[in-house]
Order: structure tokens, then C-alpha cells, then sequence
């Protein structure tokens, strides 16, 4: 019988790979298979000054014990030979774009997840992909020859466990693993709580109310005891996740109610003294954002930015209203450091907040254009008619959000300040 | 710089330049035996977009500039310093 397979890619480290790939210093002779190799380098805030955040760690650096948020000066106390370099935020974005075409040439069912994550699914068994494994790898190989960047891949029935095979995929010899249907439930089973994706501070509760210390716990609670305590939506997802469940494209946010916008807030680990260090915490909460805005099916126009200061004394709250609905992050991105710029004092900041509210449903504003091209190129008709089937216009509608328009946008504006170029 | 000097840095690039379109040839032909026919390249200001056939099998692939000169670099390099172009 014909199912789909799930996948979720997921680059390696992506900011400080981007750097590795791209300074001939560390080019030669780097491995695939190897990342030990490669330098220790990071990418900080702000190289000059010892107190300047980690924001990306190549794996050599991390076996040293670095991680992310610490600081500079703490991490060069664990690594004295320590490369340090700066963000280079439109370079990251550039590689992100051309990266996730890449992905949907391979696979034309693709959804963009994150800056540096891709879902994307395939029937199987078909005649075009054969092997879940040996198609995976192809894109494996293939986003290593292409930008010289490492990445895993899990596999799984459907979105949510092949996001939880990718982070056991860590572990794997070859990057790639694949749960099948059937073995789903034993490899839950064991998985520790925090280890539950998506679930948030939901999984606290699950530890502090109910003792559970893995998610085969979780599967021994009944639905309704969830949803007494979660409420019906969460309670039933939680019960789903648990048995290895997700009906994606039905998602996790899509019973919020629709057209009231959408915001994400974080508080950092410490205070962020760096334009650069907000830069990017600020990219991260916009890509959620648009994440979910796209999931409910709205694009929105009015973009926020919310700053707290340190000692959470004080702040800003601003918006800006555009000229046309979006919900593409490489579009809004330029929009939210200015805003950052136009109101920032220089104190250090302790939270950052970003919105994208004002939205209207983007049924009508479907292009398929770049989508159709590809279709034709790969001769993959068919399969494409009963994935749409499936899935609606909807799951087919992220190929669009990378269409060239959008990086020309990016490369005009100026982003990630002083180390653009 | 003298103009014996100039001749001979003339005379190094043209070698060099010999030497690159063997190896160019030498490419093209492995390329053959492989069955890789490149059907297309578009090239922009930070990438090229490459169309190719491998085994009847028709695909696309992108190659960033910024990654290809980190690989090429240090010939770059060695080459400035060799032919001694001011910088
Ligand atoms: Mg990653």
C-alpha cells in the first residue's frame, strides 16, 4: 500500500557552518563524515568585547563545552584557540534560500520550517522514491556538495515524529533515521519528557502533576485525564504525541482563533548588549511567528517589536503597518531592525518581543508558479495531483514563500549591522 | 617594473592559462565518461544555477559563489603574489 513518508531536514549548526563553509582558511580538506575536523569557531555578538553572547557553535567547539549563550569570555576560558567571527545575518539568509530550493528539488512537497528546518513528504513505496533511506541520503550528500554544510534527517509516519527521528537522528552513524509506523511507540517509549517536542512548559506539568518521566508515561494516561487538565485541544495533542500521532497539515496552532495575530516573546539567559546578538534572537522570533501565521492560513501586515531592558526596567513596544500582507520572514526581517534601530537607547537588553498581527486569510493569494515549474522539470504530475488531493493548496502554498522576489528584497535592506557585506 | 619583467609576467599568465584550459578539457572529458551532460547554467551575481542530465535523469543543482572562491582562494592568492599584480 502507498503511504507518505514524513520528513524533517535539519542543518547542522547552521549559522557557524555558514562560516566554516565560506572562509577558505578552514575549505581544504574538510570531511563529510568528519565534523571533528573542523575548527573550533563560533559566531558572538561581539568579538571585541569578552562579555559578547554565543549565538552558534560548530560541533568542535560544542565537545569543548561551549554552548550557546554563554558567554565570550566563558567560552574562551574552555577554548583558548577559540575562533571567534561576527554574525553575518543577509550571508545566513542568502545560503537559507538556496538551500531550502535545493530540499524542494528533491522534494517537491516541502514546507519550510525554520531558517535552517525543512518538512517534507513523499509517497513510498513509488517508482521515484524507492528507499526513505537512500533518498534522504541523496539530499544528505547533495546539500553537502552544494554548500559544504552537514545535516540530518528524520523519517517518520507523519510531521511530528519525523521532527523527534531527527533529533535521535543525532546519534546515527549516517545522520538519517527512519521510524516506521510500527516501531514509533517502543522508540517514544523511552524518550525523556524534555525531550518532547512542541509540547513547551506543557512539559513540566506532565512531570510535576503526573510523575511522567518519558513519553511512554504519557501514553499511559487517558485522553480524557489530559484534557481535563490541558483543555480539549491540548489534551487531545498531547494524548496524539504521545501515541505517535499528528494529523499535519493539521497543526498544533490551528484551533487558536483565526485573524487575532500572533506574537512571540523571549527572555533571555542574560542581558544582550550586541545589535548584532538582538539581530538574531529577533530573526528567530520572527521566523516562529511566521511559522504559525502561515499555519493558520493569514498573512498579516502590521509587524511588532518589544523590548525589554535589563533588570526588566523599562522598554519599548513599536509596530509598523505595510503595504501588502505577508508572512514571509526574509520580507518583515529588514522591517523589525529597523524598528529595532529606531528605538533602541543602547541599554542591554533582558526580552525581546515580535507580532505580526492585522491579518486576513491568503486563500486568494496562492502562486504556484515557481511550484508548477518544478513539476514540470521533474515530470512528478502525478504524484503531486495526489499529494494536493490529500493535503489541499495550503501545504503546497510554502514553495512560494521562497520565489526570488523575496531575496531581492533582503539584499537591498541592511541586515545584521555593521558585518554586512 | 622593467619591460623584460612585464614580458615574462605576460609569458607566466599565458602558461598558466594553457595549463587551465588543459585541466578544463581533461574536466569536460571525465564529465563525458560519467554521463553528465550540463544542460544549462545561470549564473548570478551570488550563484549558479546549474541544469544537468545525469543517466538520462534530469536535475538541478545550486553552487554559491561565496563557498567556490573559499575553496579556490589560496590559488587566488599564491597567483596575485606570484605575478605580482599591486593590489
Ligand atoms: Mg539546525
Amino acid at each position: 500500500m502507498i503511504q507518505l513518508v514524513y520528513g524533517l531536514v535539519d542543518m547542522q549548526s547552521f549559522y557557524a557552518s555558514c562560516e566554516v563553509a565560506t572562509r577558505s582558511e578552514f575549505s581544504r580538506g574538510r570531511l563529510q563524515h568528519d565534523d571533528t575536523i573542523d575548527p573550533s569557531l563560533v559566531v558572538a555578538g561581539d568579538p571585541e568585547h569578552r562579555r559578547g553572547i554565543i549565538l552558534a557553535a560548530t560541533p568542535v567547539a560544542k565537545a569543548k563545552g561551549i554552548t550557546t549563550a554563554m558567554t565570550l569570555g566563558e567560552a574562551l576560558r574552555l577554548d583558548r584557540g577559540l575562533i571567534v567571527v561576527k554574525p553575518r545575518m543577509e550571508l545566513y539568509l542568502d545560503i537559507s534560500v538556496r538551500i531550502q530550493q535545493t530540499i524542494q528539488q528533491h522534494f517537491p512537497l516541502h514546507e519550510q520550517f525554520s531558517v535552517d528546518e525543512a518538512f517534507f513528504a513523499f509517497s513510498y513505496p513509488t517508482g521515484l522514491f524507492r528507499d526513505p533511506i537512500i533518498v534522504s541520503q541523496a539530499l544528505k550528500d547533495a546539500i553537502w556538495d552544494q554548500y559544504r554544510i552537514r545535516c540530518r534527517i528524520g523519517l517518520g509516519p507523519n510531521k511530528w515524529v519525523a521532527k523527534m527521528a531527527n533529533k535521535a537522528a543525532k546519534k546515527a552513524a549516517n545522520g538519517v533515521i527512519w521510524w516506521r509506523e510500527e516501531q514509533v511507540q517502543q522508540e517514544l517509549d523511552g524518550i525523556p519528557i524534555s525531550g518532547m517536542w512542541g509540547v513547551k512548559r506543557r512539559g513540566e506539568i506532565l512531570t510535576r502533576v503526573f510523575g511522567c518521566k518519558t513519553i511512554g508515561d504519557v501514553a499511559n494516561i487517558s485522553g480524557a485525564r489530559l484534557k481535563q487538565y490541558f483543555g480539549n485541544a491540548w489534551g487531545e495533542i498531547l494524548y496524539r504525541w504521545s501515541h505517535g500521532i499528528d494529523l499535519s497539515p493539521i497543526d498544533p496552532y490551528s484551533y487558536e482563533a483565526p485573524n487575532k495575530g500572533y506574537s512571540h516573546k523571549t527572555t533571555l539567559a542574560r542581558d544582550f548588549e550586541e545589535r548584532s546578538e538582538v539581530a538574531v534572537v529577533l530573526l528567530e522570533l520572527l521566523d516562529e511567528v511566521c511559522e504559525r501565521v502561515r499555519h493558520s492560513g493569514q498573512k498579516g501586515r502590521r509587524i511588532s517589536v518589544g523590548i525589554t531592558y535589563a533588570g526588566f526596567d523599562g522598554g519599548f513596544h513599536k509596530a509598523k503597518t505595510l503595504g501588502e500582507y505577508t508572512d514571509d520572514a526574509k520580507l518583515l526581517y529588514p522591517v523589525c531592525l529597523s524598528l529595532f534601530d529606531c528605538f533602541w537607547n543602547g541599554e542591554p537588553v533582558r526580552a525581546i518581543a515580535v507580532g505580526l498581527n492585522d491579518l486576513i486569510a491568503r486563500t486568494e493569494m496562492i502562486q504556484l508558479s515557481l511550484f508548477e515549474d518544478t513539476i514540470k522539470q521533474n515530470r512528478l504530475n502525478q504524484v503531486i495531483d495526489h499529494l494536493h488531493a490529500r493535503f489541499g493548496e495550503m501545504s503546497l502554498y510554502r514553495a512560494s514563500s521562497l520565489l526570488p522576489a523575496g531575496q531581492r528584497e533582503t539584499r537591498s535592506g541592511k541586515i545584521g549591522g555593521h558585518t554586512m557585506g | 617594473m622593467r619591460p623584460l619583467g612585464q614580458l615574462r609576467r605576460y609569458l607566466m599568465l599565458r602558461l598558466l592559462h594553457e595549463n587551465i584550459m588543459q585541466l578544463g578539457k581533461y574536466t569536460a572529458q571525465e564529465l563525458d565518461e560519467n554521463h553528465i551532460e550540463i544542460l544549462h547554467i545561470d549564473q548570478t551575481a551570488k550563484d549558479f544555477r546549474i541544469q544537468y542530465r545525469v543517466n538520462n535523469k534530469e536535475s538541478q543543482a545550486i553552487f554559491m559563489r561565496v563557498m567556490l572562491y573559499s575553496d579556490i582562494k589560496a590559488i587566488l592568492q599564491t597567483l596575485d603574489e606570484t605575478v605580482e599584480i599591486p593590489s
